[in-house]
């Protein structure tokens, strides 16, 4: 539970994340990134939506927010999810954006929400 | 049937496809299944009078061509200008003699990963590609060759050719169903499809794998205890 009374999970503490750092989480079989960009953490899940690679180790610009998968190199806004560029030049507009969690920062914690756009955690 | 793909009734690469801008040969499925040269062999079976079953080292003595084709991947991209060598279906076929009405084939590769396609379109078993050895990743020992079609129909790690007289739904088309979506038509010329639909299409496929994918990772956890069953 969080303050407001919603179910959810706490992570961290939004200080332990330094900026640009990665840290990946796995709630209920559900992994979680964390990522903190200008000071705002952002909750992905790391799956590649090409093939499902998981990207949390994938080549990472924190300035530009941007997440490449190792496998074939697809790119992706890891702020929005958004692809950049999908496998070998394609559109990446063919590919299904990264899953985004929604999260609430609450006393300098990072909570997961336990409810999800498709579903509970 | 009519005749599908490069070179004579379609440009080279499908509309809105680009070339593949790495200099390796792109892989979507990584990991054969480890083959072992003398476990293998090439069979064939279903309606023919002669049904074969040969060794790697026969298999590859059989006459073979090396020829070059263009690979175009559904994911949108193409890789063009192959050189693989292997045999064509039309020897296996005199080998192997179908019987009157049978119109199709179905490849099998491995883990239940097939592709039905029409008799008499140009297909090869290949067992080299730019004149080496296929590697494991890439279909060793044997994969097919389908010019014309989209590499799902390339079915890697081939282990039997089925020959039929009725289609039958193979792997992506049993998927679709599964899925509730209509299954690929066997007389439709996917490079025809417009780019809208197939974007939409792939979109569609790809959150469905993904689907797949949370469940099968959901499962592994619960089965390895990291999550209670
Ligand atoms: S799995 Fe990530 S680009 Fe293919």
């Amino acid at each position: 539970m969080n303050e407001a009374g919603r179910p959810s999970f706490s992570l961290c503490r939004t200080s332990e994340l330094q900026e640009g750092e990665r840290r990946k989480f796995v709630v209920n079989g559900n992994e979680v990134l964390l990522v903190k960009i200008d000071g705002e953490i952002f909750a992905v899940e790391p799956m590649c939506t090409h093939d499902g690679t998981d990207i949390s180790r994938g080549k990472f610009d924190p300035v530009s927010g941007i997440i490449e998968c190792q496998k074939h190199f697809a790119r992706f806004d890891i702020r929005t999810g958004i692809p950049l560029v999908g496998p070998f030049g394609a559109d990446g507009d063919t590919q299904p954006p990264l899953r985004l969690y929604k999260i609430r920062i609450e006393n300098d914690h990072v909570h997961l929400e336990a409810n999800q756009e498709w579903g509970v955690i | 049937m009519a005749k599908r793909g490069y070179p004579d009734h379609q440009p080279r690469i499908p509309p809105g496809w680009r070339l593949a801008t790495v200099e390796k040969w792109p892989i979507n499925t990584m990991h054969g299944p480890g083959l072992r040269p003398t476990d293998w062999h090439f069979k064939t079976s279903g309606q023919v009078r002669k049904p074969l079953s040969l060794p790697y080292d026969e298999f590859v003595q059989l006459p073979h061509i090396t020829k070059k084709f263009d690979h175009h991947c559904i994911d949108g991209w193409s890789y063009l200008g192959n050189e693989w060598t292997g045999v064509d279906m039309n020897t296996i076929i005199e080998m192997t003699r179908p019987n009157e009405g049978v119109k199709y084939v179905h490849v099998e590769g491995e883990n239940e990963y097939s592709a039905t396609l029409p008799l008499g379109q140009e297909l090869m078993l290949a067992f080299k590609r730019n004149g080496e050895a296929l590697p494991r990743a890439g279909g060793w020992p044997v994969r097919l060759v389908a010019p014309g079609e989209f590499g799902y129909k390339s079915v890697k790690w081939v282990q039997e050719v089925r020959f039929i007289t009725e289609w039958e739904e193979d792997f992506w088309n049993k998927k679709l169903i599964g899925w509730g979506e209509p299954p690929i038509d066997p007389a439709l010329n996917p490079w025809n499809v417009n780019n809208e639909e197939r974007k939409a299409g792939l979109r569609k496929l790809f959150t469905h794998l993904l689907e797949e994918k949370r469940r099968e990772k959901l499962e592994r956890m619960r089965k390895s205890g990291e999550i209670p069953a």
